[in-house]
């Protein structure tokens, strides 16, 4: 490993090609899973889904625009040249993770045994983004 | 989050007249990965310190030192 005199300005986490590369990557996940869910959504309320076993695999489709979306995050992971952004976007990550997992684990059991309002698990992925959203804002918060 | 090592980046950067984006640039990282190395914030890995050293000439334990040592 040698030092780098790289002409490309590293002047921060956007700066840096890892980066870029990964919001390309995940917005192309967004993308597909835009593209698969609305029109499913649509499909559904107008009672135009297909019988078994397509069904199946039309109302899970969009789950493919979320594998797209773990996918850039892990390439992201393993691409990213500068280890202090990796350590602040890795953080992001598991406290992303372990805010949706604590939230839905509570909200589970409260649902079950204390009647709160049910919950769709389809939208676990859009609270998710939310939470990283969240996670991403406090870790750079803590960083500064 | 303090780190275990205190390093002499700031002033080796201050006597080149460089600044953190300067010194940023010359290690491809980015600006706030030197500012978290020279405010103790984050300490680096050793093939980055070993960067730093190459890019000062001299010694990583001239401007690496053990907080515990």
């Amino acid at each position: 490993m040698s030092a780098s005199t790289s002409s490309t300005p590293a002047s921060g986490v956007t700066g840096q090609p890892a980066w870029r590369r990964y919001i390309g990557r995940y917005m192309i996940g967004m993308g597909i899973w835009g593209a698969l869910f609305f029109p499913m959504i649509w499909a559904a309320y107008s009672h135009r889904l297909p019988g078994a076993p397509w069904i199946y695999i039309v109302t899970a489709a969009p789950a493919f625009g979320v594998a797209i979306v773990v996918w850039s995050m892990l390439r992201y992971l393993e691409e990213e040249t500068d280890e202090y952004q990796r350590l602040l976007n890795t953080r992001a990550f598991v406290v992303a993770t372990g805010m949706v997992l604590v939230l839905t684990t509570g909200w589970g059991l409260m649902q079950w045994f204390a009647g709160l309002p049910k919950v769709s698990l389809f939208n676990v992925f859009l609270r998710f983004l939310a939470c990283q959203g969240v996670a991403t804002g406090w870790v750079r918060w803590r960083a500064r | 989050m303090e780190g275990a090592v205190k390093n002499r980046l700031k002033v080796l950067r201050a006597e080149r007249d460089w600044s953190q984006a300067d010194l940023a640039q010359r290690l491809d990282v980015s600006r706030q990965s030197v500012n978290a190395i020279e405010t103790g914030k984050y300490d680096p890995s050793l093939p980055l310190a070993f960067r730093i050293a190459r890019l000062f000439a001299l010694p990583i334990e001239q401007i690496f030192q053990d907080c515990d040592a």
